[in-house]
């Protein structure tokens, strides 16, 4: 059977630098290369290798799966700003009804909970526990203003001078949901 | 159940506003058809009044404060919530909201 090789000068390269490394090495006093390897010497080796290949994929494991949990939680904080835009909208456009604000605000508190439970199972940390307890205070605030407002025909009767104050809520809580997710994936302590 | 109000259930999925000309299934409706009477029937036989929430698409706080500041205002705060029972593992923070409307009721009353 042919073999056929393709040498490219890359190739060449290498292999020069290789020759002229191991020319150094070999005749560099510092180095003395024994052909004996003593029964130590291999069991150390392999007790090395054999922990940092643990040590590595327990590593990776743990950075892999941070990555998934804050995915998560992550995925929930954008729901909640999902919510809250399609709130802003509807009073942007002044038509708000009062059915879509309670169900909107309700799914909004429940994913912002969701993801302060998440937390808390997954690394209880107490600074961003409380950073998206602040927050989901805040969903409640609005909430309660929202939701106050007497309706006609079904649709919340906001007044023209309220719209603009509510919009700068609903702006305000959208920069604190970002700030969280930054919070997130920093995962401060 | 006698002493057991589910609104979902036994009023609406869809609770309302306020007041009846704000639309269908109001916190007056709630609390004149079926709240009322519950708690005083509850009162007589010394039975606790248990609510649950859950279940609905979400509460107006019109509603919400409409039914129960108006039950404060007919019964006592302080008796009201010595003999109410309220579950919301959905909004959990509802208990204490239904509690702030309750007692101000005897602040403003």
């Amino acid at each position: 059977m042919m073999l056929k090789l393709h040498i490219k000068w890359r190739d060449g390269f290498f292999l020069s630098i290789g020759a002229i490394c191991a020319t150094v090495a070999n005749n560099w006093s510092f180095f003395t290369f024994d052909k004996n390897i003593s029964v130590t010497d291999l069991f150390t080796a392999a007790i090395g290798g054999y922990i940092g290949l643990y040590v590595g994929s327990k590593l990776t494991s743990k950075v892999s799966s941070d990555r998934v949990e804050k995915d998560i939680i992550i995925a929930e904080i954008n729901a909640t700003r999902g919510f809250i835009a399609r709130v802003h909208t509807f009073i942007d456009s002044n038509n708000l009804s009062l059915s879509d604000a309670v169900s909107l605000f309700k799914t909004a508190s429940q994913s912002l909970s969701l993801a302060k439970e998440m937390v808390q199972i997954c690394n209880n940390n107490k600074n961003l526990i409380s950073e998206i307890t602040t927050v989901l205070g805040k969903v409640r605030d609005l909430n309660r203003v929202v939701t106050r407002i007497s309706p006609i025909n079904g649709i919340l009767n906001i007044p023209e001078t309220n719209i603009i104050q509510l919009l700068t809520l609903t702006r305000s809580l959208n920069k604190s949901l970002f700030n969280l997710i930054i919070l997130v994936n920093r995962d401060i302590d | 159940m006698e002493n057991f109000i589910k609104i979902a259930k036994d009023f609406s999925a869809t609770p309302g506003a306020r007041y009846r000309n704000d639309g269908r299934f109001s916190g007056e409706e709630f609390y004149e058809t079926i709240l009322q009477k519950k708690f005083e029937s509850a009162l007589k036989n010394k039975l606790n009044l248990t609510i649950d929430l859950d279940g609905t698409y979400g509460f107006a706080t019109s509603f919400l404060n409409e039914a129960f500041n108006r039950l404060a205002i007919d019964f006592g705060a302080d008796t009201v919530w010595k003999n109410i029972t309220i579950i919301s593992s959905e909004e959990p923070y509802l208990i204490e909201e239904i509690k702030e409307y309750i007692y101000d009721a005897q602040a403003t009353h």
